[in-house]
């Protein structure tokens, strides 16, 4: 009898406390089951953990302060009669247990699935409870959670929003929305595009196929797609990287340092306080007002940079390359180093600007196509022109090197 | 047919049928006409299934793969000896594994289409598309220009440079752009191209070149966008068979539902053979439940018991 006890008094703290269900008749071959699970114990203090496992269908998570869980499951079926509705149910059942002790709320999907049944989740959780939920398949959006936070689908949208804390996001199949967020958050969609907006902290997002946006980031952030563009807007922080397997990259408004390249497509830095590393195997690179130092190459396409204040060296093999330098005295280093193989280079350095120019023509009718504001010497030797000359001081290297052919104009403004 | 009937075939075909359900549909199988016909039709499905799962992409098969190709879209089209260049640019593509229908879509895309051209375009067209046509377009460079009427400029390089702006209802830049997706090298640049057709619901033709950029492009990202624009167009047989082709053999799973999405949006009764084989032998169990939801409204529906949704 003791024994029997314990067990009664074992199995009710670890089975559900189901307090609502009901059975109804949709329509015509489709019923509804719902039921209602609540845990009034479960605390809003982060001791919590909420595990669902095995789920099929979409899941919905909203955090409120204070204590209390409750699930809400709504269940399908289409099926021509009642009898068999109720048979469908019983044979494929949401499990859901609380354990007071391990602190634990576990809910775990029916190991068949029908195609005959298909599944809803609503949970609203404690804002500080961990979350370790891996579905099968199906939309997940997440709304107000703080903690240790684990979401895998099986395939599916995310929406995520006011998340804070650690977290793991991944779908095997689907966009991933993310909005204001803090702390260290790994994000990763097998296919899919990623946007990520007002987050604060440490991320990093990845996608194997699909555009990645992000804005209002104020971190750090390593970012890539094996296929699709990268849009970043409005960040501060240490560093920025990012990467595409074929795609442009645009970014703007950016405090920090970015280490960006692309397989194939046109990158876009505007309005850089940072110093940047671009590269494209095949596209533009455009620079618009970069307060720093600027390392870029193109295999294929056209480098213009406006307003540089600090260094740049630009590598182009085929195609032209146009820098308007400007100087900035709070940066130190205001060198340039320019070469393309095959294309014409336009630079226009500011008026009086300390430089130790040096020009290496490779190509035919070198000496033709130089063109300066200013005087050089040139030098041919075995068929290369060598063009030098110190402006003031000559402080700050200036190269400019064409090896096959090409025109070059520096223009004193 | 009765569904119990279909689901026993497909089971007897992939022989996993228990001893005892197998000789009695052995023995009911030479009297009914209508089951025979399904059960080769469901075994010729798995055997092209079957063939493309094991295809052995050694150089000398590709080679005559591209070759009977080639044969087979000049007899079909009726192509004279010097229009087979047009075929070239295609059937050069940098894949790694040839997939025989998307040869067969992309080529006779092709052929149709510039042949068709031929007849209408205007010199400055035709010019471009006798360098299509000869191998010698490199480095198209698309670019949005902001000019309202014609906003996309294409930049191409062969001998001499030439720049071409339209915009996306004119035929020779859709053609450019289905030029640029299926055959450019720059990943950058085949998104690009499909991202702009994207804006635009495309004929034949250039659906067809959806397809095949689905099948074979080796960036996830494109074959991903691609499929999600197919969602829009109905689904014929041909872009039945692509889907499945694409829930069972392609590696990125978000491709593979975006296909099944399209199966799900077009749901006709050609496709029953395919969701069963899928039912069966995906690797996920989400498609493995969407096809199980499919089969089950199809079900229904030939019961007459719920709303037709078709």
């Amino acid at each position: 009898m003791k024994y029997l006890i314990h067990i009664f008094i074992l199995s009710s703290l670890l089975y559900s406390q189901k307090i609502f269900d009901s059975f109804e008749q949709e329509r015509i071959s489709r019923y509804r089951y719902m039921e209602q699970y609540t845990f009034e114990q479960v605390l809003d203090d982060g001791s919590y953990t909420l595990i669902v496992n095995n789920f099929n269908g979409d899941m919905v998570i909203r955090g409120h302060l204070g204590s209390s869980l409750s699930a809400n499951i709504k269940t399908t079926i289409k099926v021509l009669t009642e009898q068999g509705a109720k048979e469908m149910i019983n044979l494929h059942q949401v499990i859901v247990r609380h354990d007071n002790d391990k602190k634990v709320v576990q809910i775990d999907g029916p190991e068949d699935l029908s195609g005959r049944i298909s599944y809803n989740l609503d949970l609203q959780i404690p804002i500080m409870t961990n979350l370790t939920m891996h579905s099968l398949g199906g939309d997940v959006a997440i709304e107000h959670a703080q903690g240790e936070i684990e979401i895998k689908t099986g395939g599916g949208d995310m929406d995520l929003n006011h998340i804070n804390g650690k977290g793991f996001f991944e779908t095997a199949g689907g966009d991933i929305e993310f909005e204001n967020g803090k702390g260290r958050f790994s994000i990763i969609s097998k296919g899919g595009d990623i946007s990520i907006e007002n987050i604060e902290g440490k991320f990093s997002a990845e996608t194997a196929g699909g555009d990645v946006e992000l804005s209002s980031i104020i971190g750090n952030a390593v970012v890539s797609t094996r296929g699709g563009s990268i849009g970043v807007i409005s960040f501060d922080g240490q560093y920025l990287l990012a990467s595409t397997s074929g795609g442009d990259i645009h970014i703007r408004d950016i405090n920090g340092n970015v280490d960006i390249s692309t397989s194939g497509g046109d990158i876009e830095i505007q309005n850089l306080t940072g110093n940047a590393i671009a590269s494209t195997l095949g596209g533009d690179v455009g620079l618009d007002e970069i307060h720093g130092n600027v390392d870029c190459s193109t295999k294929g396409g056209a480098i213009h940079g406006k307003d540089i204040f600090g260094a740049i060296k630009a590598v182009n093999q085929a195609g032209n390359i146009s820098i308007e330098k400007k100087y900035d005295t709070q940066l130190k280093d205001h060198s340039l180093d320019l070469t393309t193989y095959v294309g014409d280079i336009y630079t226009s350095i500011p008026e009086h600007f300390p430089a130790n120019v040096t020009i290496i023509h490779n190509g035919e009718n070198a000496t033709s196509s130089i063109n300066a504001d200013f005087y050089l010497n040139e030098k041919n030797k075995q068929g290369k022109i060598i063009a030098t000359t110190k402006i003031r001081e000559g402080i700050y290297p200036f190269k400019i090197t064409i090896y096959h052919s090409g025109d070059i104009k520096i223009r004193e403004d | 047919m009765t569904f119990s009937q279909k689901e026993k075939a497909a089971l007897s075909v992939l022989k996993v049928l228990d001893s005892h359900d197998m000789s009695k549909f052995e023995d009911d199988l030479p009297h009914d006409t209508d089951l025979q016909k399904w059960v080769l039709e469901y075994e010729s499905t798995l055997k092209n299934i079957d063939s493309s799962l094991s295809a052995d992409v050694s150089q000398k098969q590709l080679q005559s793969q591209r070759m009977s190709l080639r044969n087979k879209i000049n007899s079909e089209l009726n192509i004279k000896t010097s229009d087979t260049r047009l075929i070239q640019p295609f059937t050069s593509m940098r894949q790694t594994v040839w997939l025989m229908l998307s040869l067969i879509i992309i080529a006779f895309f092709f052929g149709k289409s510039f042949h068709k051209l031929e007849a209408t375009s205007t010199s400055k067209s035709v010019d471009i598309i006798q360098l299509m046509n000869q191998g010698l377009l490199a480095n198209i460079d698309i670019k949005l220009n902001g000019d309202e009427s014609n906003p996309i400029q294409l930049a191409l390089q062969s001998t001499n440079e030439i720049e071409y702006s339209g915009n996306l209802k004119d035929e020779l830049i859709q053609n450019m752009l289905f030029y640029l997706l299926l055959n450019d090298h720059n990943t950058g640049k085949r998104l690009k191209a499909v991202k702009l057709l994207e804006h635009i619901q495309l004929q034949e033709n250039g659906r067809n070149v959806l397809i095949a950029s689905m099948l074979t492009d080796p960036n996830p990202g494109v074959r991903l966008k691609s499929a999600k624009m197919l969602q829009s167009y109905v689904a014929d047989k041909l872009l039945i068979d692509a889907c499945v082709k694409t829930i069972l053999e392609d590696d990125n799973f978000a491709v593979r539902l975006s296909a099944m999405d399209i199966l799900e949006s077009h749901p006709v009764p050609d496709m029953i053979p395919a969701l069963q084989v899928i039912r069966i032998v995906d690797e996920n169990p989400l498609i493995k439940s969407r096809a199980k939801s499919m089969l089950v409204e199809f079900e229904d529906l030939n019961n007459g018991k719920i709303e037709p949704k078709i």
